[in-house]
């Protein structure tokens, strides 16, 4: 009986999974309209270059946050900040990361914690990792160590929903982000551009993704059904996982011009499969992503791919397109403020007759340095 | 024991437990020094709001529910073991904390938004329907022996697991697999006022139900014969007491997650000092829980920059514990 009303909700969850994304596709080609119209506009009336028009308009739609203000965090929360916050905890890479990007490592006063292992602190904040508080993880948060950084901002993921009642039952505004797809990134970002009135950084950053995103649309759209090749994105943990058809992932290869071999697949995480399915498959990339961290790749190598005698016939292994995604920043395959970067590395790789990784390196770089300050070396791509 | 040796031995942990607890209250990460909570208990305005906040929602209700949690399962244990006539009858090992782990996991993935009373109830309920099939199987095999409860419990345990484990695999990851992750590594970290006042009610039924029966879990220490020769209806006052002890497990799980360990080695300390299986030693067994649980937790938050889960310090903690009082009865056997 347990198991049958168990079974009966996951297919109902299934099913209201489904038509949530349904819905998101929608809006998603809706905004997607609406920003080519606005495109055609600016391109009409002004005879300027195609960065400067968006800067304006970026600039344009970013408004002062006048506080305080009222929010709607990804969990449908409602959160009043009375003044500007000046001491931000960011308790998940993903939004202090986001933090960085939007030019607030100044008013970062924790993190999450493993900090050293992220690359990206490295290069973006070294100067403040040893002032930086830590709050540990989202799993084990510290409350306390949270409280002692006097924070008037604290960001937390999905997962530390409960923490984040508590904090606000304590009178301290915790804003739940819960970036999942590319559109909850930029909701995300949205949402933190207002709460900490960098409005116009944030409309920037999104600006620059529809900007990429518009790229690879015009590089790819070309191309025919034939041209698109069959990609197998590894899991992290093993190559033995994949990402099924509604996992963010499989996104990054569908827009990057390619087909997800895990299409075949229902579910929205990393899922198992078979040396005999991956037979089935067949396809003709295997990519494998960063290790979480991004500080590495994961356990296992490209040359254990190319080597595993189960995987000898697969078109991918005979041809020798096994590739790692580039490692020592971020991870690219999530959806992380630099995510576009890794639609853009999955472009270069399937079509480098389209766009190759010379010009990604650049674009990489030339991301890096607008958003958060540095000077990329850009030779672990091209080398 | 003479009555005297055991006053000091009640006494002396006691004093630990009020120790511990100073203790406890004084570390943390947000530092709030003795001198401050003294202004605060004296109610001196110029005190931070912050750190007057910290005390009362996180630090004080943190420490009630150490000393909480560790009574509960130290007592409960003891019951277990008492009423089933078995040294391994804990929460852990006949199948009861994996029956609550699967209530608790159903109740977070079937109601989207289980506040702290449905994942009690729902651990509750699993708790309570493992004792039962625990108590089921062994009448069914017609053995009474300690290895038919173990392996019952295996039963039940493995049963729970891999439909927790079915749970798993569907179970969004963001939200309701970490919620059942972070359930079942156990932790004192996100313990507040609220929280402890929405179990204290179960928890003070739990335990006045046993205190009050308290002479009714001591005959049948005895065994079943003697119990039904001095005219105790068995099968009610069996079930009314394991009903009461599960529920006192629940209501500290669904706050703290899983803990490990204490329900099984606080009896036995507490056996192995006094000597003895009554009343006291019951009594005797929550105090040793709620020591080795508060001391667990203050090393838990304090060994390490991010809080270290709290089983591995109560298993790192008891073990010790349990193989000196050993190594002590077998000494004081061969003299």
């Amino acid at each position: 009986m347990k198991k049958l009303c168990s079974m009966l909700l996951v297919m109902g969850m299934t099913v209201s999974l489904v038509a949530g994304c349904g819905k998101t596709a929608e809006t998603e080609t809706a905004s997607a309209e609406a920003a080519q119209t606005e495109q055609e506009t600016a391109q009409e009336t002004e005879q300027e270059s195609e960065q400067e028009t968006e800067a304006e308009t970026a600039q344009e739609t970013a408004q002062e946050t006048t506080y305080p203000v009222t929010l709607t965090d990804q969990v449908g929360n409602e959160v009043t900040i009375s003044e500007q916050p000046e001491r931000i905890v960011s308790g998940y890479y993903i939004s202090s990361s986001t933090c960085l990007a939007l030019g607030l490592k100044d008013r970062l006063v924790a993190v999450e914690e493993k900090v050293e292992e992220r690359p990206i602190y490295q290069y973006a904040a070294a100067d403040i990792m040893d002032s930086l508080g830590n709050v540990g993880s989202a799993k084990a948060f510290d409350l306390e160590a949270c409280l002692a950084t006097e924070p008037d901002l604290v960001i937390l993921p999905k997962k530390a929903q409960d923490y984040a009642k508590t904090l606000t039952e304590m009178g301290i505004p915790t804003l739940v982000v819960a970036p999942e797809s590319h559109e909850k990134l930029v909701e995300m970002i949205d949402l933190i551009g207002e709460a900490a009135n960098v409005n116009e950084a944030a409309a920037a950053l999104t600006a620059e993704y529809d900007e990429i995103l518009g790229k690879i649309e015009k590089l790819t759209s070309g191309l025919g059904e034939d041209e698109k090749p069959t990609v197998y994105m590894c899991g992290t943990s093993s190559y033995l996982t994949t990402a099924p058809k509604d996992m963010y992932q499989a996104s990054l290869i569908t827009t990057a011009g390619g087909k997800n071999a895990g299409d075949v697949l229902e579910g929205d995480s990393w899922t198992d499969v078979s040396y005999e399915q991956i037979l089935e498959m067949n396809p003709d990339y295997i990519i494998i992503p960063t290790n979480n961290m991004a500080n590495g790749q994961p356990d296992y190598s490209a040359e254990q791919v190319m080597t595993d005698e189960n995987l000898a016939e697969v078109t991918a292994v005979k041809n020798g397109d096994v590739y790692n995604m580039p490692s020592g920043y971020e991870a690219w395959d999530s959806p992380v403020p630099s995510g576009v970067l890794g639609m853009l590395w999955m472009t270069a790789t399937l079509h480098p007759d389209l766009y190759s990784m010379d010009e990604f390196a650049d674009d990489a770089a030339a991301f890096y340095k607008t958003f958060y300050g540095f000077d990329m070396d850009t030779s672990s791509i091209t080398g | 024991m003479s009555k005297q040796k055991e006053r000091i031995v009640f006494s002396g942990i006691i004093a630990a437990i009020f120790i511990a607890a100073i203790i406890s209250v004084c570390i943390g990460k947000y530092e709030i020094s003795l001198g401050e909570i003294r202004q605060i208990l004296q109610g001196d305005p110029d005190v931070s709001e912050m750190s007057r906040q910290v005390l009362f929602t996180l630090r004080v209700p943190r420490t009630v529910m150490g000393i909480l949690a560790g009574a509960g399962l130290g007592l409960a244990g003891c019951v277990y073991q008492i009423i089933f006539k078995n040294p391994l009858a804990s929460p852990d090992i006949i199948g009861i904390a994996g029956g609550a782990n699967l209530g608790a996991a159903l109740a977070i993935v079937s109601v989207s938004s289980a506040g702290m009373f449905g994942i009690a109830l729902g651990s509750f309920a699993g708790g309570f329907l493992a004792v039962f099939c625990v108590m089921l199987l062994v009448k069914a095999t017609g053995l009474r022996s300690t290895a038919t409860y173990v392996l019952a419990g295996i039963v039940i345990n493995a049963v729970s697991k891999a439909v927790i484990m079915g749970l798993k695999y569907f179970a969004d990851p963001e939200n309701e697999l970490a919620a059942m992750e972070y359930w079942e590594m156990g932790t004192l970290g996100n313990t507040t006022a609220s929280k402890v006042m929405s179990v204290l009610p179960m928890f003070l039924i739990g335990l006045a139900g046993l205190i009050l029966l308290h002479r009714q879990i001591e005959m049948m220490a005895l065994g079943d014969n003697e119990c039904r020769a001095l005219g105790m209806r068995l099968g009610i006052v069996r079930t009314v007491i394991l009903l009461l002890s599960t529920l006192l497990v629940a209501a500290v799980i669904c706050i703290t997650g899983l803990i490990s360990f204490v329900g099984l080695i606080a009896p036995h300390i507490s056996r192995l000092i006094l000597k003895r299986n009554n009343f006291h030693t019951m009594i005797l067994s929550g105090l040793i829980g709620a020591i080795v649980v508060l001391c667990a937790d203050v090393l838990a938050r304090s060994l390490y920059s991010a809080e270290l889960p709290i089983s591995i310090l109560t298993t790192v903690i008891g073990v010790p514990m349990l193989v000196y009082f050993l190594c002590q009865r077998g000494r004081g056997r061969s003299v």
